[in-house]
């Protein structure tokens, strides 16, 4: 069914992904350019992405799915994160594709021979608010070994945009963790402000990973990435100043809940993963270092 | 539709029931409709290019735009409720946008206006509820670009919403292939000369909007783009040369020099505060034209602010900072 598998440590073979020589800052300008303009409203933006992010947290999409599972859902999503990687987009564009993806579940029943379908279709969707060149359709389809056609996924499209209201500026974990570690290298630097981009590689990596996760997932994004960011920190030995994002009211059950989840999913993650400088070196190539 | 079927109720067809034609603008027929809870909306019809690439990007972010600002729920802004595909054709995207139904525009409202006209309590209270709106719109980046009486709505109870803003490039496909004579009245000058189009030509329809809720009708009523600026020159007086915006087809030298005339001539009850206001809305130079943000500070509505400040119902210091300025006119101040 994905005829083109992808996880970690198929990527980490790929030396075509691995060694490319474009830029990541060309790569993701307009998310840089993005920030740019937004830097006075940046807090505004935060405060109210908070206020809201409880609207798009999906947390039973797979129930009533016949053919769709949790493991299903997660070798979509890691089909994604490839198919994102070889176009070269930006990082939150795969986090609004997937959320769609779950919302969409959350409505509809999937076949499963259309999984793919709908995984190119949300990246579309996805690419289209958030790149300054969104990928073609023909390219996507090209992911596909060429099993759908042209009008199956304009089609769709519109299936989709219909399902979820053109609701499409979600508050991601992504936006959430960017936050964080933005705020945090900004107040330190030299070797601590270095340290603290490493942890941010990471946190990158495990907090994009976690999309395939199902339970992961359904957590609140706001928390989520606190804690992944937390969990980077502790592993690239960095100090964050003991760090706590403004207006981010919880309880210590809460967060401790969750932190350990992270925990459990990281440490089987960097089991897995052979060091993690090379993660973060990746990391820095695919999405900068600023 | 493609092994997908809908599993959850909210998501069905066909829930709105048309009952009248409210207007045919620019951007395509307006509708008075009905929800299923009976509810009137106001459901706009409007057509997008089917690209090979399916929905065009500028129209994918101008809706998502608007949905997202919905989570706001400004006060200032009319609520919009729903969108949704309707048949298409393989050239075009037919698309129903769903508003809330506001049977009152702000032109009707002066109409309906008994003599003499508007109370200056009641001008300041509309001015406000405008700019913040405006103020809104350009905290996210927004150029409403078209500001005037007929899409500016009052409700029933003297809140004002601004409506039809963001869709221009959403419509830009058919804007292409109507003939509809769009107003001028209430075009900033470098519109005309088409020489920017930033969030300062708000502000001067912002002006115009102003004068005529003194008295009652356009200060500037031009019969073309030419004959517009003339307009605008009578009252104003021709600008400085310096002032004159470059690479514009126009030349300066094409108008006749006039002096600029006091505007209580025009305006006779106009206070001494509001024409301060006013004359800063009119800036013809667009950098030299006071922001929102700073209008909303003048010393016209310092009265206005204060009592909003001492009203216990809601704590206004709270909303000095970036976006948040709903809590300013939650309840609209009418006197």
């Amino acid at each position: 069914m994905f005829r083109k598998r992808f996880d970690w440590k198929g990527q980490k073979g790929d030396d075509k992904t691995l060694d490319s020589p474009a830029s990541p800052t060309a790569t993701c300008m307009h998310h840089c350019l993005d920030h740019q303009g937004f830097e006075d409203y940046l807090d505004d933006i935060y405060y109210h992405r908070l206020s809201i992010e409880y609207k798009y947290v999906v947390t039973t999409c797979l129930e009533n799915q016949p053919e769709v599972d949790s493991g299903m859902r997660g070798l979509l999503v890691s089909w994604m994160t490839g198919v994102h990687h070889q176009m070269k987009l930006c990082q939150d564009t795969l986090f609004i594709a997937v959320n769609i993806v779950d919302r969409v579940l959350d409505v509809m029943q999937a076949s499963r021979d259309y999984l793919q379908l709908l995984g190119i279709t949300t990246i579309l969707i996805a690419s289209k608010l958030e790149e300054v060149t969104p990928p073609e359709i023909s390219e996507l389809l090209g992911c596909c070994d060429g099993v759908y056609t042209r009008d199956m996924a304009k089609q769709l499209e519109r299936v989709i945009l219909d399902a979820i209201r053109f609701d499409l500026m979600v508050p991601t974990s992504q936006f959430f963790l960017e936050y964080y570690a933005t705020s945090c290298i900004n107040s330190f630097q030299g070797f601590q402000g270095d340290q603290l981009r490493q942890s941010r590689a990471l946190a990158r990596c495990v907090l994009e990973l976690s999309l395939q996760d199902y339970d992961l997932s359904q957590r609140r994004p706001s928390m989520l990435s606190l804690c992944v960011w937390k969990i980077a920190v502790e592993e690239t030995k960095s100090d964050d100043g003991d760090y706590l994002p403004p207006g981010l009211f919880h309880s210590c059950e809460d967060f401790e809940f969750i932190y350990k989840e992270v925990k459990t999913f990281s440490e089987n993650l960097l089991h897995n993963l052979p060091d993690v400088s090379r993660v973060c070196e990746h990391y820095y190539r695919l999405y900068g270092i600023e | 539709m493609l092994a997908m079927t809908s599993r959850k109720e909210r998501f069905d067809n066909n829930n709105y029931e048309v009952i009248s034609v409210i207007g045919n603008g620019a951007y395509g027929t307006v509708y008075k409709a009905r929800d299923k809870e009976g509810q009137l909306v106001a459901m706009k019809k409007i057509r997008i290019q089917n690209t090979e690439e399916g929905m065009p990007m500028s129209a994918i972010r101008e809706i998502a735009l608007l949905k997202q600002l919905e989570n706001y729920e400004h006060p200032n802004i009319v609520r919009f409720l729903d969108v949704k595909h309707t048949n298409q054709t393989a050239n075009e995207i037919r698309l129903n946008l769903v508003f809330e139904f506001i049977d009152q525009d702000l032109a009707a409202y002066l109409e309906r206006c008994p003599s003499p006209g508007l109370g200056p309590d009641r001008i300041r209270d509309l001015m406000y509820q405008l700019l913040n709106g405006v103020d809104f719109l350009h905290a996210h980046r927004i150029v409403h670009r078209d500001l005037k009486p007929q899409n500016i709505l009052i409700t029933r109870n003297g809140q004002l919403k601004l409506a039809d803003f963001g869709l221009a490039r959403v419509y830009g496909f058919q804007m292409a292939l109507t003939s509809v004579v769009v107003t001028l009245w209430y075009r900033a000058p470098e519109v005309i000369l088409q020489a920017s189009y930033a969030t300062p030509v708000d502000l001067w329809s912002c002006g115009c909007i102003f004068a005529e809720l003194f008295i009652r009708r356009p200060l500037f009523c031009g019969q073309s783009d030419i004959d517009q600026l003339a307009k605008i020159f009578e009252i104003l007086g021709l600008p400085m040369e310096h002032d004159w915006p470059e690479n514009v087809t126009l030349p300066w030298s094409s108008f006749k020099p006039v002096p600029p005339q006091p505007l209580q001539h025009y305006i006779p009850e106009i206070e001494s505060d509001a024409q301060d206001l006013l004359e800063k809305l009119l800036q013809f130079n667009p950098h030299k034209r006071i922001s929102a943000r700073n209008a909303l500070n003048h010393s016209y509505f310092r009265d206005e602010i204060d009592s909003l400040r001492t009203s216990s119902s809601m704590s206004v210091s709270e909303s000095d900072s970036g976006l948040d300025t709903s809590s300013r006119s939650d309840t609209p101040v009418s006197k």
